[in-house]
């Protein structure tokens, strides 16, 4: 198959609840190797045009195509309450396909980086807000793909973690990988390749 | 170590459940209560009543405590399992759906669930039967468990089906306890049932069936074979249906991933 020169494609795009429009005629691509953001005030559409992009929502209007492996990570945990960390990681590594050696290794440097590590036999329900998210974005990290969709995954972290984010996620670009990030935070913006800014459901830069 | 996706989700959800401390007391702690209660306010005389599907004029007579503290167990089979069902479909909706997302196959995780569910009813069925030997010998012990196991497997499907509908908790809770209740806690007494107007519509319910055959195999020795063919098929119904509604629902548009 060749390679459409495109991660993302997004064509026309449109949805509406009921009688709200809450995404117009939005069309762009996005390439392999930058970050790029998705901003806009709260309620303009941000992680409704992720959830489209990933496949959890349908559009109403136009396309949204994904080329290849990615990871999501929700704004939303949805993680199993009564699991410890140790035990996301097994099951999501069922759902990636990943051996054994694959995941254990993975997870192990996955945690130690996020200084999630001491907590891996803990329930999620036994874990602070911060370390829930950390949960939350190293499970869409897990299988190490290409491209990853992040709907504020730092909400709760604290600045170092903040920080450990940040450094990884250019590292990762700069191995060719691609992020698209929803966010709101303005000191954000210096670390974006690109940035779409929603509001009134179209991009305004 | 488990590698199959179906092995590692039962797993996982066994473990869920058995970390539920609370929910497992109330479980066990459940039904000593009830029939406890039932044992307490039973009066000491025989009770003359007729199972519906036995044909004939065929009258069984059983000591009333007896034959309450059978009633109950289908009730509480029923009741016991479907809320398990409906719990455990419906509590992480969001974390199954992320699975799917990130590539575990539905069909692997239905049957995971399935099994999951499977293996619930038989304990809860299992342990029920065994509570209901320290009030009153049945006639046939393991026949009883099979009537109990077919209840939990109907309600359970039931649950299941409600979990796969509805998203909001309190609005599933009270489907089943509206049927739960107006069905094996109430209809389904086969001293209601003999004086009941209609009786159709009690044929026709989730529990008619399975609640037979626990009644057939605990007080008397006739077959219960077609009764449980029904209750198979009453359950499957529902199962199928919970299915295609938890597949329909969870299931990513794309599955690129």
């Amino acid at each position: 198959m060749t390679d459409p020169g495109w991660l993302v494609e997004v064509k026309n795009l449109g949805k509406s609840f009921g009688k709200k429009r809450v995404l117009s005629e939005l069309s762009f691509t996005v390439g392999s190797g930058l970050i790029a953001g998705i901003v806009g005030a709260n309620g303009a559409g941000k992680s409704t045009l992720l959830k489209i992009m990933v496949g959890l929502l349908p559009p109403g209007q136009g396309s949204a195509r994904v080329n290849g492996i990615f990871g999501y990570c929700p704004q939303e945990a949805g993680l199993f309450e009564d699991l410890t960390v140790q035990e996301h990681f097994r099951y999501f590594a069922a759902a990636y396909g990943l051996s054994t050696t694959a995941w254990q290794s993975s997870a192990g440097e996955l945690c130690a980086r996020y200084r999630l590590g001491e907590y891996l036999e803990h329930k999620v329900s036994q874990l602070s807000g911060g370390n829930r998210q950390k949960l939350n974005l190293l499970l869409s990290l897990m299988h190490k793909p290409k491209l990853l969709f992040l709907d504020e995954p730092y909400s709760g972290f604290d600045w170092e973690t903040y920080l450990v984010f940040w450094e990884h996620a250019r590292e990762m670009r700069d191995g060719g990988g691609t992020i698209i990030v929803v966010t709101h935070l303005i000191h954000d913006r210096k670390d974006l390749d690109v940035l779409y800014q929603l509001e009134g459901g179209r991009f305004t830069c | 170590m488990l590698t199959s996706p179906i092995l590692i989700g039962i797993q996982m959800q066994i473990r869920s459940l058995v970390r539920n401390r609370l929910s497992l007391l109330l479980l066990l702690l459940i039904p000593v209560v009830f029939f406890g209660v039932i044992d307490l306010t039973s009066a000491d005389r025989d009770l003359r009543f007729k199972i519906a599907s036995i044909s004939g004029e065929t009258y069984i007579t059983v000591a009333e405590r007896s034959h309450n503290i059978a009633f109950m167990a289908v009730a509480l089979c029923g009741f016991l399992v479907s809320f398990y069902a409906l719990s455990l479909v419906q509590k992480n909706r969001a974390s199954y759906q992320r699975l799917l997302l990130c590539g575990y196959r539905s069909l692997d995780l239905v049957l995971s669930l399935v099994a999951t569910q499977a293996i619930v009813t038989i304990l809860i069925a299992l342990y029920v039967t065994l509570l209901t030997r320290v009030f009153f010998p049945p006639e046939y012990f393991w026949g009883t468990f099979w009537g109990l196991s077919l209840t939990g497997f109907v309600y359970g499907a039931y649950g299941s089906f409600v979990g796969s509908l509805i998203e909001g908790h309190l609005e599933g809770i009270l489907m089943i306890v509206l049927l739960a209740n107006i069905d094996a806690g109430w209809l389904q007494n086969p001293v209601f049932y003999a004086g009941a107007e209609n009786q159709v519509i009690v044929r026709y319910l989730p529990a008619f069936y399975p609640s037979q055959v626990t009644m057939i195999q605990a007080f008397s020795a006739h077959s219960a074979v077609q009764q449980s063919l029904f209750s198979l098929g009453y359950g499957m119904i529902f199962i199928g249906l919970a299915l295609l509604l938890f597949r329909l629902k969870l299931r990513p548009l794309s599955m690129g991933n």
